[in-house]
């Protein structure tokens, strides 16, 4: 497995686990906007800077080797998939504001939106690797 | 993705008549990773013509030594 992929499969699982508990914040503790995404972008810090320092330490040529053509394609191409999920998300959540008009509700389907497009970038960045781009 | 590509190749054939070259020695060769010459000999990535060229370059033969066109 690839430095590349192995990134993607670390920051989708992160992505997943802060998401989740960032949901579990806003639906089971029902916390507001500001005090649920303050510890859910703390986590993603904390998680990602791990992360990236583990990846590294194991395999530091790779690590510091720039991006290759066909990664390069592979990136651009799972973050034009991925805009296309932040985009539905942020039309829903803006179709829902204009019925329900909370902005609070709003807050949280865009921020949802955008953690659902990290991971579907992510993993459009797996499968593009693992198939043919 | 889907159908295999009208475009083929002999990078592996050459690799080993090259006394075994190593996919990461001729990654670092044309700069490009390990894995995209594992793509490339699997025909899941069509590498770029300037890849092409300078693939072609490290075995000393031409072009159309190492790439071939199967489509239409």
């Amino acid at each position: 497995m690839s430095f590349r992929e192995r990134t993607a499969w670390a920051m989708g699982f992160m992505l997943i686990l802060t998401g989740g508990f960032y949901l579990k914040l806003v639906m089971s503790d029902g916390l507001s906007p500001s005090s649920a995404a303050f510890p859910f972008v703390i986590g993603v810090m904390v998680f990602s800077i791990a992360a990236q320092i583990v990846l590294a330490a194991m395999s530091p040529r790779e690590a510091s080797s720039p991006v290759d053509e066909r990664e390069r394609l592979v990136i651009e191409k799972a973050a034009n998939f991925a805009s296309y999920v932040l985009a539905t998300g942020v039309v829903v959540g803006l179709g829902i504001f204009m019925i329900a008009e909370n902005g609070m509700q709003l807050f949280h389907i865009a921020l949802i939106s955008l953690i659902l497009g990290k991971i579907a970038e992510y993993g459009a960045q797996i499968f593009l690797l693992r198939t043919r781009v | 993705m889907g159908k295999q590509p009208p475009i083929t190749n002999r990078v592996r054939e050459l690799r080993e008549a090259h006394g075994q070259l190593s996919q990461a020695a001729l990654g670092e060769a044309v700069g490009v990773t390990r894995h995209t010459i594992i793509a490339i000999e699997q025909n899941r990535y069509s590498p770029s013509l300037e890849t092409g060229f300078r693939i072609a370059r490290v075995f000393n033969v031409g072009l159309e030594d190492v790439f071939g066109w199967a489509g239409d």
